[in-house]
């Protein structure tokens, strides 16, 4: 039997792999964005609006961490798709461990693999803001940090946290759900019926999303109580509405989960090499 | 002697059709069979059931007298497509992969097998021709020491020359009590190897016969699978 850990190393370092590639992406076009905003080329002479040479390092230091978003967007679906291909891959599924461990060694590494993206930024970020500090008088002197952890903060990674897992798991819920149930129909792998599972598991889920904002009024609770920007709640009230929405998310996630455990268990099977 | 593989009452359903329809086999350590029929017969199905990768079938499959999936896979090889891997791996690098993954996979008998197959460790996959990814398979395949081999047309790419040669090494490679289950549309070619020979027809196990058997009664093994269907077809 392959141990857990020789499986989540293997799948780490192939998740790794492309974080590395997505990041350099993002640096390079960070550096990209900084030249093209604040250089322009004119007669064969390049004029720029920056005053202070060490301020395209603080120019690139403000791209960067505005691609994080966008990279980070990138990378979330990059990865959903990459657990779905290897959740169906024979040469994955052929490895001596069951499918329900296969599924969750899976979904925990690209988990880890996220985590890794943000760690690069935060550091890559830290490391461009020395070297701003250090050549740049000006931003030394402007510069303020004020950070104030407080509970909502961690609420809201929990929050964050609990939600990439739903949206992994409702990914795969989707694509196990769809394929079992075409299996059991004729001619099923017709590609035409196989959107069409696919289309109605979507509305099923949709469904049972908006059932559940209105019994906790999830939707009203982000658009009304809860300031984005300061990741602040407005009242104690919304506070326990963000516990709640934890609570929640989590009961969620494992319903999904056990789901998904069944579904690759005994039905979901991978595609013929 | 206890069975190796033990099928009973298996039965696989997909889209509404049988595809397999109450097979009963066993097979003994130490063989090598040959698992024939037209295509569209099952065979692959029944190696995917045996393996693990088919669901949701009814019956009982044992190897070595487990049933549960995961152990199932401990105990076999089965020639995989190596559709995990990018097109960019090298061969080396799946050696390693193999080496971390699988607790039996023997790097040694890899190179020496690497070496027979005329594979450069660092080709990449994007780089091999059809018939040189069916030997990195084989190689890999071999490279576990398990009870149980599954070869599902291992040869379709590779040469006349290599295939004879791979042929004529493959009992040297298997471990003495382990057993090989092979498919594969080139009969005469591999009838020399092998020790028994089991033929699905009509969804279900039409025959399973040793080879000594076929030759004391018939010409050769390939002329008794032909006739089978000729006789069909008058």
């Amino acid at each position: 039997m392959t141990p857990a850990t020789h499986l989540f190393k293997e799948l780490l370092k192939r998740k790794i792999q492309r974080v590395n590639i997505i990041v350099t992406i993002q640096f390079v076009s960070a550096i990209a964005l900084a030249f093209f905003t604040n250089f322009s080329i004119n007669l064969g002479m390049i004029h720029t609006r920056l005053t202070n040479p060490a301020g395209f390092l603080t120019e690139i230091l403000a791209c960067f961490g505005s691609l994080f978003f966008v990279f980070g967007l990138i990378l979330f679906l990059l990865t959903i798709s990459q657990n779905e291909r290897l959740n169906r891959d024979q040469t994955w599924r052929l490895i001596p461990i069951t499918d329900g461990k296969f599924y969750i060694e899976n979904i925990f590494s690209s988990f880890i693999s996220l985590i890794y993206f943000v760690l690069v930024n935060v550091i890559i970020v830290f490391i461009l803001l020395l070297i701003c500090v250090l050549f740049n008088s000006k931003f030394r002197q402007n510069l303020g940090i004020n950070i104030h952890p407080s509970l909502e903060f961690f609420y809201v990674i929990i929050v964050a946290i609990l939600s990439c897992f739903f949206m992994f798991l409702i990914a795969s819920f989707l694509n196990f759900s769809s394929i079992a149930i075409s299996d059991f129909l004729p001619q099923g792998s017709n590609r035409t019926i196989l959107f069409l599972v696919r289309l109605l598991i979507i509305i099923v889920i949709i469904g049972f999303i908006w059932k559940i904002n209105s019994v906790f009024s999830f939707y009203d609770f982000f658009t009304g109580n809860f300031n984005l920007v300061n990741l602040k709640v407005t009242s104690l009230n919304s506070l326990v509405e963000l516990e709640n929405l934890m609570i929640v998310l989590f009961v969620i996630d494992l319903v999904i989960l056990a789901l998904n455990l069944f579904l690759i268990n005994h039905f979901f099977e991978p595609e013929k090499k | 002697m206890e069975n190796l593989l033990e099928i009973r009452d298996l039965t696989y359903k997909k889209n509404l059709k049988t595809i397999l329809d109450n097979i009963n086999l066993n097979l003994q350590p130490g063989k090598i069979v040959a698992l024939l029929g037209e295509n569209g017969a099952g065979k692959t199905t029944l190696m995917r059931i045996i393996s693990g990768m088919a669901k949701n079938y009814r019956g009982t499959v044992t190897i070595s007298g487990e049933s549960k999936v995961a152990q199932r896979k401990a105990r076999l090889s089965f020639t995989d497509g190596l559709t995990g891997f990018g097109n960019s791996t090298k061969i080396k690098d799946i050696s390693s992969f193999y080496e971390v993954i699988y607790q039996d996979f023997d790097e040694k008998q890899f190179e020496q097998l690497r070496q027979f197959m005329k594979l450069d460790s660092e080709m990449r996959l994007s780089e091999l021709s059809k018939g040189m990814r069916e030997k990195l398979i084989i190689a890999l395949a071999f490279s576990r020491k398990v009870d149980l081999y599954l070869l599902d047309e291992p040869f379709s790419g590779i040469d006349a020359m290599s295939r004879k040669k791979i042929i004529n090494s493959i009992i040297l490679w298997k471990p003495e009590n382990s057993t090989i289950l092979v498919s594969d549309h080139f009969v005469n070619e591999i009838a020399s190897m092998l020790d028994e020979i089991v033929i699905i027809k009509d969804k279900t196990i039409y025959t399973h016969k040793s080879t000594e058997e076929i030759r004391e009664h018939h010409k050769s093994v390939e002329d008794y699978y032909e006739g089978l269907y000729e006789a069909e077809e008058e």
